[in-house]
């Protein structure tokens, strides 16, 4: 059938649906429906949260490190990029795909909505504590047994928790296309094994599965669509090299060992051990890793400044330290390339040697960061930070008192008939790290704050 | 003795160029070491990727720029 003019192609017209709203009426809006997802996204108040969050080190401790949002904007530039790369160079698969350069910005701004205060510490914590409620005074009966996730928290705050409409219209009421760009495990939990794949990381809960399936309509199989992969590749590339950058910047990252043949050996056993975790391994793990690290030394040579001077932000370091950033990120970005949409694999393939250095990267930041001392000991107190506000939220939600409550955290409570674990998860997923810090201390009376301070706007 | 300036453009794509169109970030360095001082060096390569004439290819070799964007 000849296409008319005016007329969407099947596909397409499924990709603009949205879940409560017709389509938008260019009369009325001259933005796109993608460009309408992505500008929700970025006015809306989760994502206004996202300063006050944790990349890996408490965020603005220093002014230097990363916040949420900042590693947003730029996993939203990456992802932009990756998208116009693949439409230039790949017209004809980009065109099967539906891939829309907005579409991969949307889903890249939206892709750590979900992520609670304090980062991953908070993420596993409250993880334990809405499977198993009892652990805070709460009963079985208030849990839920999918418990919690970063991404799946995410696609809650899409399709319910924001709040941008009246009560019948929850969400931000996306587009199916950008909803599925932003499923980067898209999957519901398997309860059955929770060391498994599936049990480790996914992508909605159960009281969102009829969202999620809408949103997955014309997706096959547990692949990710096209612009899901290229979100989550931009993500990798994003967290490898900036936060790489970051702790460069105040001298964590030894640099010695990296570079110097002795240490080689330790280096890679450490990073294979950590790949070898994944059950899609190759079994050319070592030989990989060890490539990738050649690599790595050798684009290293030209930067003398990054491997051996301590960081004082002088013009030269800086410039290296930027040369050196770009020398990467733009192989990186070249990297991804579309797969025939009826192959029936992935959307995307990502160029092996790319992929293997940006895990390795990943990897440097684990080894000389995660393991500090100090983040450790901060990350206990945040722990228990959660435990103290999720047992004050339980308890109080369930008895109708929400006098404890910040005021636009009220909502979550009255307008949702989830579990209580689940609801009282909400509450801490829509904090930033000084709100849950402030609030802890007037809830548990460590300090009193202000009468007329409401804490949480 | 060696030379004030840092070694151009053209010196560099030469040696890359002698060296069949890649060339590893030791072998180049250790080549201009002759004439040149390392700090010398390292400005004309940072100097060769900013004005875009030199960048590094996915093995980490030193490559010209122009060739390396033919290829892709």
């Amino acid at each position: 059938m000849t296409q008319g003019e005016g007329e969407v192609p099947a596909l397409d017209a499924a990709r603009v649906a949205r879940c409560h709203s017709p389509a938008s009426d260019p009369r009325v809006d001259q933005r796109g429906p993608f460009e309408i997802d992505r500008d929700r996204i970025l006015y809306s108040s989760a994502f206004h949260r996202l300063a006050g969050v944790t990349q890996i080190v408490r965020a603005g401790e220093l002014d230097i490190f990363h916040t949420r949002q900042q590693h947003t904007y730029k996993v939203g530039q990456i992802g932009r990029r990756l998208a116009e790369n693949c439409i230039r160079e790949q017209a004809s698969e980009a065109k099967r795909h539906g891939l829309h350069p907005e579409v991969v910005e949307a889903a890249c701004l939206a892709h750590d909505l979900g992520h609670p205060p304090f980062g991953h510490a908070a993420e596993t914590e409250l993880d334990i504590i809405v499977r198993d409620p009892m652990k805070c005074g709460g009963r079985a009966e208030d849990a839920c047994p999918d418990g919690y996730e970063g991404n799946a928290q995410t696609f809650r705050i899409l399709t319910k928790l924001a709040v941008r409409y009246g009560k019948e219209r929850p969400g931000l009421d996306l587009t199916r296309a950008t909803l599925a760009a932003t499923l980067k495990y898209p999957w519901l939990r398997d309860l059955s094994d929770l060391e498994s794949k599936k049990g480790k990381k996914w992508s909605a809960y159960r009281a969102e599965q009829a969202q999620f399936e809408w949103a997955r309509e014309h997706c096959h199989g547990d692949f990710k669509s096209a612009e899901a992969e290229l979100m989550d590749w931009a993500d990798d590339i994003a967290y490898s090299v900036h936060d790489l950058e970051d702790f460069h910047r105040v001298g964590v990252i030894q640099w010695s060992e990296i570079v110097l043949e002795g240490h080689q050996a330790e280096l890679i056993e450490g990073a294979v051990k950590v790949w070898k975790k994944d059950p899609d391994a190759p079994a050319d793990v070592q030989a990989r890793t060890r490539d990738a690290l050649a690599r790595i030394q050798r684009k290293l040579k030209i930067f003398p400044t990054i491997t051996q001077e301590v960081y004082d932000g002088s013009r030269e370091q800086r410039r290296q330290l930027r040369n050196f950033t770009s020398q990467l990120i733009g192989p990186y970005v070249r990297a991804a390339r579309l797969s025939d949409p009826d192959a029936g694999g992935p959307n995307v393939i990502i160029d092996d040697d790319a992929a293997d250095e940006v895990r390795l990267l990943k990897y440097f930041a684990r080894r000389y960061v995660i393991g500090l001392p100090a983040l450790h000991a901060q990350q206990h107190g945040q722990r228990r930070l959660v435990r103290d506000l999720f047992e004050i939220f339980l308890k109080e939600g369930k008895a109708g008192n929400f006098k404890l409550f910040p005021a636009r955290l009220r909502y979550i409570w009255e307008d949702n008939a989830d579990p209580p674990a689940r609801l009282a998860a909400d509450c801490i997923a829509g904090l930033t790290e000084n709100e849950a810090y402030q609030l802890h201390r007037r809830l548990i009376g460590s300090e009193s704050g202000l009468v007329l301070d409401p804490i949480v706007r | 003795m060696k030379q004030d300036n840092p070694p151009s453009d053209e010196t560099i794509l030469e040696l890359i160029g002698n060296a069949g169109g890649e060339i590893d970030p030791d072998a180049l360095m250790q080549q201009l070491s002759a004439e040149f001082d390392l700090s010398s060096i390292i400005e004309a390569l940072q100097r060769g990727i900013e004005r875009r004439k030199i960048t590094l290819n996915n093995e980490g070799m030193i490559v010209v720029a122009q060739e390396l964007a033919k290829v892709a």
